[in-house]
């Protein structure tokens, strides 16, 4: 019996196969005992993965738990007040009792309300505070850890245009230094050449001058 | 005043991830980023604890994958999924994190026959402040397991098993070929499989009405 590939399973456990390949397979596994248990194994496999839970952060309980607080200790205490108000006898002076409590009740209730709600804003704003000061806090370290790896980042570029300069500088040295020999060189040869003129300006000159004391004998 | 700070608050908790990214692109919008902190940071401490097998040493990491997701915030492309992006720099950092574990002296584990090398086994015998974490014996059982696989096999499975990604989204992330995807969660569930099998001889696993119903006959 020809069995698909192993990689054909994984998007088939997963539930990302097409339907015709679905068909397939499942045909496949109809008849294959070998790959029904390998396939069953993986299976049992990923369900067992599920019994490890990272514990998630305890502050979004944080966040909600006193909300309900407040509002199951408001509800209880209405609750009592509602029984209250249903068990009593209605009577004559029990109905102008009652509608003494209902007032009572009332005003209360109102009172109540309002904590309850002062309760809830003051706890709202101090979760809140909570939060904004927390995620201030990881921004600062954030801010903290990227102005480090500026700092290494600046001191990196200080080093390499160091070694830039360095390098520049030498250079030019060389240059200079390959300049000043050729000007040299170029001084020497001036030198040299009006030198030689001189020699012959000089030779030149002993020549006209025994020549010129040679026509003055003649003359004499 | 406090009506106005929430409002301006769920102003910012309605837009999109890529919306708020592209914010602490273009501004390092710091309310921003503080959103996609407070939406990411469990699902990425989660990805490091399970990577790391350790959830306390998974809270520094999640708080560097931020560091590093706003230090390359230039890098982001507002044309492609935020989460992406994200989980890749997340679990990259889990890949450096596990090898510079595996470079210590003190722990010289030897890489197996693909040149993977596996979570040193000290690091996870000594992880004892995470085994009150764990609610049962099975969960310690399923983080041992999960520690002996290769990181790269490991990877594949935390992502789709335990985040939800699709095949297709777990091969954007690692920028590896799909079918390379399908090969290591093969590999991956058979190594495990292997790993588990004999731990639990007499597991039965239950099933439920839903698969009871959506399963073919033959997978009992």
């Amino acid at each position: 019996m020809k069995h698909p590939n192993r990689e054909a399973w994984v998007p088939y456990i997963f539930g990302e196969s097409s339907p015709d390949t679905i068909q397939s397979l499942n045909k496949h596994l109809a008849e294959c005992a070998e790959c029904r248990a390998q396939v069953e194994s993986w299976r049992r496999t990923l369900k067992r993965l599920d019994a490890w839970q990272v514990p998630a952060r305890p502050q979004k309980a944080a966040f909600v738990a006193p909300v309900f607080k407040w509002a199951i200790a408001a509800a209880i205490i209405l609750g009592i007040g509602f029984g209250f108000g249903r068990i009593v006898p209605a009577s004559g002076e029990a109905k102008a009792a009652a509608r003494l409590e209902a007032s009572i009740k009332a005003s209360l209730a109102a009172q109540m309300q309002e904590q309850v709600r002062q309760g809830v804003i003051a706890e709202l704003q101090h979760q809140l505070a909570q939060r904004l000061v927390a995620q201030s806090n990881a921004l600062m370290a954030l801010e903290t850890r990227l102005i480090d790896a500026r700092k290494a980042d600046a001191t990196k570029l200080a080093e390499e245009l160091t070694t830039l300069l360095e390098q520049q500088h030498q250079t030019d040295r060389a240059l200079t230094e390959a300049l000043l020999a050729k000007l040299q060189d170029a001084h020497d040869q001036d030198l040299f050449a009006l030198r030689q003129d001189l020699e012959t300006v000089a030779t030149v000159a002993d020549e006209k001058l025994v020549q010129l004391a040679s026509a003055t004998k003649l003359t004499e | 005043m406090f009506k106005k700070t929430l409002s301006s608050l769920s102003g910012l908790f309605s837009i999109t991830d890529e919306q708020a990214m592209w914010r602490v692109q273009m501004d390092g919008d710091a309310q921003a980023f503080a959103v996609l902190m407070e939406r990411w940071h469990d699902r990425i401490h989660g990805l490091c604890a399970r990577m790391l097998s350790n959830v306390h040493t998974a809270e520094d990491i999640a708080q560097e994958v931020f560091a590093r997701v706003f230090e390359k915030r230039k890098d982001y492309d507002p044309q492609k999924r935020f989460s992406t992006w994200l989980w890749r720099i997340a679990v990259n950092r889990c890949y450096d994190e596990l090898r510079k574990l595996q470079r210590r002296q003190e722990f010289s584990i030897e890489p197996d026959e693909d040149g993977h090398a596996l979570l040193p086994e000290q690091l996870i015998e000594n992880s004892s402040p995470d085994q009150h974490a764990v609610q049962n014996e099975e969960a310690e059982v399923i983080r041992k397991a999960l520690a002996q696989l290769p990181d790269i096999y490991r990877s594949v499975l935390v992502l789709r098993h335990y985040h939800g990604l699709k095949l297709r989204e777990v091969a954007e992330v690692l920028d590896v070929p799909e079918g390379t995807v399908n090969s290591r969660m093969a590999e991956a569930l058979s190594q495990l499989s292997r790993l588990l099998e004999p731990q639990f001889p007499n597991y039965k696993p239950q099933r439920t009405v839903a698969e009871k119903r959506n399963r073919e006959p033959l997978l009992i």
